[in-house]
This record gives C-alpha cells, structure tokens and sequence, in this order.
C-alpha cells in the first residue's frame, strides 16, 4: 500500500474507559492498551481518583512497557526555539475521544471533552516530558460529570456509557 | 504488519491549531500538511472561525475532493475546566486564487462554538487530523494482489 501520509497515525493508546458500577464518582476502569488508570503507583485514593479531582475528570498514565510510548511525550517541539513560549506544550500527541451512548437509542448528552498532558499525579521528570493525560468530560451547559447514564437506572435519558479513546504521536512518517 | 483496512488512515494534514492574544489574535499552526507561510497562511477570520490551506508540497495534499473527506478535531483545555467549545464543525472550500484549476478544496474552514452558537476559540489549542477516506488499494484490485487460493468471484466455487 502507497504510504503517502504526512504524519501517520499509529496510536500508543487504544482502549476504553468505563466508571464501575456506571455509577458517577466511582473507580474508572481502562480496558485497552498503552494506559494505565492513576491509582496504582503511588496508591491513590479509594475512590479511584487523585486527591481533589472531582468528578469529570479522569487521568490517564502513559504504559512505559509499549514500543513507541515510552510512557512520555514530548513537552516542547525539538530543537526548542526561542523564545520558548511560542512553542505549544506538547505540540506532538492527538487524541480523539469517542462518547459512547448512555444506552442504545439516547444521544450523550456530555458534548463538552477536552484533553490536557502534563504530569498531574506524579513528580515533573527530569526531562520535563509529559506522563499523564487529563480527560475533561462535561455537559455543553457547564460543569463536570463522568461519563455515566444518567439518571441512574434502566431508562437513562443522558450521560455516557464511557468513551473510547485513542492517542497517538503525530509525528512525520519517515 | 497485516493490512485490513476497507480504506487506511493516512493523515494529509496533522497539527496543533493555537490562538494567541498577546497583541492580537495569532493564529499558529504546528505540525505537517498546511501552507505555513505566504500570502496563504492560517487565518483567524472571527472567534473559532479559522481558514487553513492544504499544503500543496506534500503528496496527497494538493487538495481533496470534499465527499472524501475525513476530519477529527480535538479540543485541549486546562484540566478540569470543561471546555465551552461544544460544536466544532469543518467545511471544505476552494480559495479564490485557485477556483480557476478547480483541483478541488484546497483549505478548510473551521468553525468552533458554545452552547449558544458564539464562536469561540479553544481555551489552549484545537489538535487537527485530515485525511482522504478513498485512498488505499481499490477492492477491484484485491483479487489480483490477494491470497493466491483465495475465492476469486462466483466463477470459483
């Protein structure tokens, strides 16, 4: 097959990640490959979240074990200009993140996604690279829900059954 | 690696979209596939309303036939701050210095919004992916670069 593509998309993150229980504020579960849910190293709270993370938000940790994701991604473009500052973190990662319907028939009613890298649960790395990736989930009209059906029960009429993610480097294809 | 894909994904165009308001609003593209320079650089025509030509130095990127074309767009935000950007939307279009070679849409135009349909630019950037969905190996074509002892059509049992 003719490889013409700019920048290939060969994802270091493929899964899906669900609330257990469908039940909001409760331990998220990624089922995939290439991430970890935080809450294994350094243990984190019971209810499956970092310290102070509301619901809504949930963290990915980059898996150090894959080829390709070396559990990091670069914070800077290379060679870093200068100045600095107009270079965007993280210039090389993409991500899409997929609702799933709260149940077969009924529209998400979380349009509101948006994704951050840093390093949010864990110590700045040496080489300042990126560990972590924040899924931001909220409905259009403000504020901050999983992504579970809601209300709770067998007729949910909004929320989410999870979402299905993928992240890759959008790197130029040799 | 085996290939199964009805049509690959081969992005024509993959960066990172940033608006900038130091003195004004910047507009900055980073990555591969958009005209970056010249009189055809991204532009900012209004709150989340962007223009962005494909970059004709790359191949397959000259321009694309609209019916063919793939988008994804990414909103990043501050974490745990939802993001108000709640309707992204893409249309393909042809610049008016090209619409004599009809090569097709050679820019894209990107409309991003708020619940209330107010234009609005991401908080921290937008990530954008283009692709063609009619690219790779035409199905008429599979029987002759296919398993040898495959089912070649009705005339085999």
């Amino acid at each position: 097959m003719t490889d013409y593509a700019a920048a290939a998309v060969q994802p270091i993150v493929q899964g899906l990640v669900t609330i257990t229980g469908n039940a909001s504020g409760a331990l998220p579960v990624f089922t995939g490959r290439g991430a970890l849910i935080t809450g294994g190293s350094p243990p984190l709270p019971t209810a499956g979240r970092p310290v102070g993370f509301p619901v809504g938000v949930i963290i990915l940790t980059l898996d150090v074990g894959l080829p390709g994701n070396a559990g990091a991604v670069e914070p800077v473009p290379a060679p870093v200009t200068f100045p600095p500052l107009l270079a965007p973190q993280a210039p090389l990662p993409r991500t899409l993140v997929t609702m799933r319907s709260p149940t077969a028939g009924v529209p998400t009613t979380l349009d509101s996604v948006s994704v951050a890298y840093g390093n949010f649960t864990v110590p700045p790395t040496i080489d300042g690279s990126l560990t972590q990736i924040a899924i931001t989930i909220g409905p259009a009209a403000g504020g901050l829900l999983d992504p579970v059906a809601t209300p709770p029960g067998p007729s949910p009429s909004g929320g989410a059954n999870g979402f299905e993610i993928v992240v890759w480097a959008g790197v130029e294809s040799p | 690696m085996t290939d199964y894909a009805a049509a690959p994904v081969q992005p024509i165009v993959q960066g990172l979209l940033t608006v900038r308001g130091i003195d004004g609003f910047v507009l900055s593209f980073f990555g591969k596939g958009i005209v970056q320079t010249g009189p055809f650089v991204p532009q900012r025509v209004g709150a989340g309303n962007y223009i962005l030509t494909l970059d004709p130095g790359l191949p397959g990127d000259v321009a694309i036939d609209p019916p063919f074309g793939r988008q994804l767009l990414n909103v990043r935000a501050l974490m745990g701050t939802p993001t108000a950007v709640v309707s992204k939307s893409i249309a393909y279009i042809t610049s008016p210095a090209a619409a004599a070679a009809r090569v097709g849409a050679n820019q894209i135009q990107i409309n991003l919004a708020n619940v209330g349909g107010t234009g609005m630019d991401p908080e921290v950037g937008l990530e954008i992916i283009l692709w063609r969905a009619d690219a790779g190996v035409e199905l008429t074509n599979l029987n002759i670069i296919g398993p040898l002892f495959a089912p070649q059509g009705s005339a085999v049992p």
